[in-house]
């Protein structure tokens, strides 16, 4: 019998070290398929240091592009895979970046008979998130709240001159609009031509699926983000008793800022002392000069400490020693009612064992998911965070322990995604390597 | 004798609930002092649960009323049933309290015997992260006033809250309250239907009540307003029948008046700034104007004064508005940012 054996594109993959590369590489390693992984490794922006030993499986083979960017990385791969498609049984393509998707739907469009898998970390097009980055017209009659606007307003031809001339003078306006039409024309293709559409949870798919036909939506199927048990030291290092270590892994910007967690720490400071001193808090990533300033400012630097992006494997050890895990979400409740992204780190949290505190819109994925496994949810409310903190430090809410939960053990993930691409390479293919 | 009872009125709550609960049971050296009475209104998700963990944890403070879905008021009334302590407050379960103060306003509230207790709060807009205090610039903390004497004009549109108030439970129970069942918007029934029977009332420098404001299916956005306005007008008219029965003599007719015409404001605003569109509108808005006109002229006229797009819409027959909103929703299907972002779906093959 012929084993399955997948073609996976993914602009990130091990030995680059990046959220999205690991996610695809645990859920591989662990599948009982074989894979060529079509990657780069000359461009390591979104990443954090590269680990050529750790990261390897037996069951996958890599094939790097020599290219830098990501339009020639798709011309390579297209000529690339396009000879050796039969070889495959199926094909994945990873977002971000969504270029793989580009590959992909080439192939798919020139061998319409392989079975394509389209996973999804974010979305493609209208990705809340990025709304944050580009700016509206100030001058612009806005939507839904146009109601609330005077007619005066609206109808002033001082504003229409206005919003013209911020249009034409604004390159991220033009930008947005540019790339927005050339996403969502990528994105429509690639949930109209591909046969299974992944999503890491449930908030995620009604958001991306909304407005779609039946026939679509019937595609889609949720296979969160998973943790290793391999990958963690099997002891945890000896805690302090004194010190109580809170850590922050990760990507941290103006969006997602720390922010509101520093001001209930100032708040601490000021109100109960005794609890201030017993905290450790360190910092691992990147964070806004802003945010920099305010921890000086604030004087709260003699508990916040920031450090320098760690290795993966490294970062799975600090997150085993340490007491409680903080993760915060960006606060996109303007633009969306639940949080749609579940970060690839609370998976990696959640397998570490130690207890969480996640700062998050209340509901969505995040949230839904700490509450499952029994950790703490605060609002992004400063003094929704600073009860929260003083609770967890008083012993005043139960934290429970995670050992036991496996859900998001990546081995049943796999094992989920290897049935679903049995079950479909069976049924389209006829079962053609059974 | 507890000194403080709270109700909780719960629905759907899952994801606020235990904020709500942390926050009020956080200090245990005032757990003998207050009743948490948690009335869950039909709940179809886990606030029941959520609910009977604390009443397991903390059985002498913490009672459940489980109920068939019945509305806000209808959680208000079973609680003030059973309530058994001296003074009677609602904290919803989507909001929380300061847990460094309170502690000390329950202790506080032990030295006093006035009929209503008023303290601050904070309005938290949590997708902005803007935070608004509330304080009443007019009263003196600590100073106890005569209801009977008061000037109620100091208060300006600082009216009670249910946010700031605190009633004397006792009061409450004889001035019969009973707040519409079913009913949204029913908070401001709560603050103004037990006023006549209040005497005295003092104003505490604590900034207690935390309140949310943001949750995408609060009954407080303009859509919801605008889907539940047969509630509102319920609401108003039940509070114009009370204003009636009011002795003009009396001072607290002055501040009924005066929350009535930010009500009607309000009720008209439903119509004239986001609903009155289609002839249905037209016709439910020119019927209780004509309502209005017949039965409580001199609120019509000082509300016509106050706010003249009303006067404008009576003199049109409400015609201003409806091109207003015509114009306006044409303009918003045009440029209406989402629809632009969202685009075409996918073409049907």
């Amino acid at each position: 019998m012929k084993r399955t054996k997948g073609l996976v594109i993914s602009w990130y993959f091990p030995p680059i070290n990046s959220s999205e590369g690991l996610c695809t590489f645990k859920l591989l390693k662990n599948s009982k398929f074989t894979y060529d992984v079509y990657t780069q490794k000359n461009n390591k922006d979104w990443s954090y240091d590269t680990d050529e030993t750790k990261l390897v499986s037996k069951n996958i083979k890599t094939i790097f592009s020599s290219s830098f960017d990501t339009n020639s990385w798709v011309k390579e791969g297209i000529s690339k895979l396009n000879d050796k498609i039969d070889d495959y049984d199926f094909i994945m393509s990873r977002s971000m970046a969504p270029e793989s998707h580009e590959i992909a739907l080439e192939l798919k469009r020139k061998n319409p008979n392989i079975l394509w898998v389209a996973s999804f970390g974010d979305p493609i097009a209208n990705n809340p998130y990025e709304k944050f980055w580009y700016h509206d017209s100030p001058y612009t009659v806005k939507g839904k709240g146009v109601i609330e606007q005077s007619l005066r307003y609206v109808l002033s031809p001082k504003r229409v001159l206005k919003n013209l001339i911020w249009q034409y003078r604004n390159k991220t306006y033009k930008r947005k609009f540019t790339r927005f039409y050339k996403d969502k024309k990528l994105q429509d293709s690639v949930l109209n031509e591909c046969d299974i559409i992944i999503f890491n949870n449930k908030y995620q798919m009604k958001y991306m699926l909304e407005g779609y036909p039946e026939k679509i939506i019937k595609k889609g199927i949720i296979l969160p983000h998973g943790y290793d048990k391999s990958f963690y030291e099997n002891k945890r290092k000896s805690i302090s008793k004194d010190k109580f270590k809170i850590s922050y892994l990760g990507h941290l910007d103006k969006i997602r800022t720390p922010r509101n967690f520093l001001c209930a720490l100032e708040r601490l400071k000021a109100k109960k002392r005794d609890l201030y001193n017993m905290l450790e808090i360190e910092i691992y990533g990147n964070m806004d000069d802003e945010d920099k300033v305010y921890i000086v400012d604030s004087n709260i630097c003699d508990i916040v400490k920031f450090k320098k992006p760690v290795k993966y494997f490294d970062s799975l050890s600090i997150m085993q020693n340490s007491d409680l895990l903080l993760l915060i979400d960006a606060n996109l409740g303007l633009y969306i009612p639940d949080n749609i992204f579940y970060a690839a780190k609370l998976a990696d949290y959640i397998g570490s064992g130690s207890n969480i505190l996640g700062i998050t819109m209340l509901g969505g994925a995040s949230s839904d998911i700490i509450r499952e496994i029994g950790g703490v949810v605060s609002s992004h409310s400063t003094e929704d965070i600073y009860n929260n903190l003083v609770m967890i430090l008083e012993k005043k809410i139960e934290l429970h322990t995670l050992d036991k939960y496996n859900k998001y053990d990546i081995i049943t993930i796999s094992n989920n995604f290897d049935k679903i691409i049995l079950d479909k390479v069976q049924n389209t293919c006829g079962g053609k390597n059974e | 004798m507890k000194i403080l009872s709270i109700v909780v009125p719960t629905y759907n709550v899952e994801k606020y609930l235990e904020r709500c609960l942390n926050s009020l049971l956080y200090n245990e050296n005032i757990l003998k002092d207050i009743e948490l009475i948690i009335v869950n209104d039909g709940s179809k998700d886990k606030s029941l649960s959520i609910a009977k963990k604390y009443e397991k944890k903390y059985s002498e403070t913490v009672i459940i009323i489980d109920k068939e879905n019945g509305g806000h008021g209808s959680t208000i009334n079973a609680g003030l049933k059973i309530a058994t302590g001296k003074y009677f407050r609602v904290i919803d379960s989507d909001d929380w309290v300061n847990i460094d103060d309170f502690y000390l306003y329950i202790d506080e509230l032990k030295k006093h015997d006035e009929d209503i207790i008023l303290t601050d709060y904070n309005k938290e807009l949590l997708y902005s992260g803007e935070i608004n205090e509330f304080k009443y610039k007019s009263l003196e903390y600590n100073k106890t006033y005569n209801l009977n004497k008061f000037n109620f004009k100091i208060l300006d549109q600082d009216y009670f809250f249910m946010a700031t108030t605190t009633f004397k439970t006792e009061k409450l129970r004889k001035s019969n309250l009973f707040l519409d069942e079913k009913t949204f918007y029913v908070d401001m029934e709560f603050i103004l239907l037990p006023i006549l029977q209040m005497d005295t009332m003092v104003y505490l420098n604590f900034n207690i009540y935390r309140y949310f404001i943001g949750r995408p299916d609060q009954s407080i956005n303009i859509q919801s307003y605008v889907r539940n306005r047969m509630h509102h007008e319920k609401v108003v008219k039940r509070l114009l029948e009370f204003y009636r029965n009011i002795p003009r003599k009396n001072s607290r007719s002055i501040y009924v008046k005066t929350i009535l015409i930010q009500l009607l404001n309000s009720h008209y605003s439903i119509y004239c700034k986001a609903k009155l569109t289609s002839q249905n509108d037209v016709k439910e808005i020119k019927e209780f104007d004509k309502y209005l006109k017949n039965n409580y002229c001199e609120l019509y006229e000082n509300l016509r004064n106050e706010h003249r797009y009303i006067k404008w819409n009576q003199k049109t027959f409400f015609l201003f508005s409806q091109i207003f909103n015509n114009i306006m929703s044409r303009i918003a299907n045009k440029f209406d940012y989402i629809k632009m972002n969202r685009g075409e779906k996918v073409e049907k093959n």
